[in-house]
């Protein structure tokens, strides 16, 4: 089972002038294994305001993608609220559950350490997959097994007339 | 129905006694008003003071249920029972709430009826714009999904046309120079995937553009590693990547991997991918 802190890994190539494809890091770091779900965990505005955001959930909902977004977006400080311990509490629940072998953590932050210490204890594994200038020490230690995502080829190259990709409004929203 | 009424109705139906009745005839409700600097009301055209214990307690501009003492014939001193504010309007009973406001529309249809129509002026004008507005801006909304979506259709069938053409060039080319092409061997094609030969020749001939043999097909999923050493070109009936005349141009690979001059890359097909793996 997947668990992707979306906010976590797109801040990490914010500064790449590419859109990084959430379907195929999905598929890269699954492999040859059965994939149970995997969930992207990310905020929303307010139900009514007009929140960019949300058709970039929709177009990963279409592709299979189980987003859980709260509504706990705050524009002042421009930080999202909730969204860690939401999939930290996912990601124990389902462990804990039975519901998967293998849990892979798409995220470098440190906060999840706790988390997977707990899975571990339930007899889980946990990989984490994160790209190294937003993962530390503590985290790449406490995994079973880390996958640095810089590696990879997960970003979006197109022709230059730019045609709509399959997630192109990463960066309208971001 | 005036004070007086209601109290004699209430007398009839609950029933007083002789003294009650007295001080009920004392009481009576009176607005207050400043007047030659003094503050005082006027009951039926004689001036009625503040009684001296309610000086600090009834001001000017309040309208208060009095009792009088009329023991004066010049002029009479009120005692403040119950200020008449909107705290005291809202602890009544929705029973007394709807005998007053009757008896006030009654009695003041005329001065009420065009403060309310004005005010349902506003009301009704504010939320038709409001309506209005909305309306405006969820067509608004979807005029320009439309004109996106029309907008990306021509680009594709652009596209499209474009992708026929250089297929139409290259089925031409094919059946001029039938014979002289050698065929690839049935084990090997079986082998790789996607028609891809064993020798992968990947040439870079631009800052952007890249030329394989192997480049046979009409749109390719690209993607890139965030250390930006290694490509993977896979080949997809959706790819967003377009490919003519076995030539894939992609935006900003001059940026990440500086071009000088023409050469080969290093480049293999990769089962765990699935396509083309690029060493830039």
């Amino acid at each position: 089972m997947m668990f992707i802190d979306l906010r976590n890994i797109l801040k990490s190539v914010d500064t790449i002038p590419f859109n990084l494809d959430l379907y195929t890091l999905a598929v890269q770091l699954v492999g040859q294994r059965e994939l149970v779900a995997a969930y992207v965990f990310d905020s929303k505005m307010p139900f009514g305001s007009d929140d960019a955001s949300k058709r970039y959930h929709d177009k990963l909902r279409y592709l299979g993608f189980r987003v859980i977004a709260r509504e706990s977006y705050d524009s002042v400080r421009q930080e999202q609220k909730e969204v860690d311990v939401a999939m930290a509490c996912e990601m124990v629940v389902h462990a804990l559950r039975g519901h998967y072998d293998v849990a892979i953590v798409v995220s470098g932050d440190r906060d999840f350490v706790p988390a997977i210490q707990h899975i571990q204890a339930a007899g889980k594994k946990v990989e984490v997959a994160a790209f190294s200038n937003s993962v530390g020490a503590v985290v790449r230690q406490s995994a079973d097994k880390f996958h640095e995502l810089e590696k990879m080829p997960l970003l979006i190259m197109s022709n230059p007339r730019g045609e709509s990709d399959r997630l192109s409004e990463t960066e309208e929203w971001l | 129905m005036d004070f007086m009424d209601l109290v004699a109705r209430y007398n009839e139906e609950y029933g007083m006694v002789d003294d009650d009745w007295e001080n009920i005839k004392k009481t009576t409700i009176l607005t207050f008003v400043e007047e030659g600097g003094k503050t005082l009301s006027r009951y039926n055209g004689i001036p009625v003071y503040r009684d001296r214990d309610f000086e600090k307690t009834i001001f000017a501009g309040e309208t208060w249920i009095c009792s009088m003492d009329k023991s004066k014939l010049t002029y009479y001193f009120a005692k403040g029972i119950q200020r008449i504010d909107s705290a005291f309007m809202f602890e009544l009973k929705s029973e007394q709430r709807d005998e007053i406001v009757s008896c006030i529309w009654d009695k003041q249809k005329r001065i009420i009826e065009p403060i309310l129509e004005e005010k349902y002026r506003e009301v009704a004008a504010k939320n038709l714009e409001q309506a209005t507005e909305e309306t405006r801006s969820k067509y608004e909304a979807e005029i320009k999904t439309l004109k996106d979506s029309i907008h990306n259709l021509e680009q594709k069938e652009t596209e499209n046309k474009q992708i026929i053409e250089s297929l139409h060039e290259k089925l031409n080319a094919k059946n001029n120079d039938t014979e002289s092409q050698n065929p690839i061997p049935s084990g090997i094609s079986a082998l790789m995937p996607f028609g891809i030969a064993s020798n992968i020749s990947v040439k870079r001939s631009g800052p952007d553009t890249i030329i394989s043999d192997t480049f046979n097909k009409s749109r390719y999923f690209v993607h890139l590693s965030a250390d930006h050493r290694t490509i993977v070109i896979r080949p997809h009936e959706q790819g967003n990547v377009i490919c003519m005349n076995n030539t894939i141009i992609l935006e900003r690979l001059g940026l990440i991997s500086p071009f000088n001059g023409p050469y080969d890359m290093i480049s293999e097909y990769s089962p765990m991918y699935g396509g083309i793996q690029i060493y830039l």
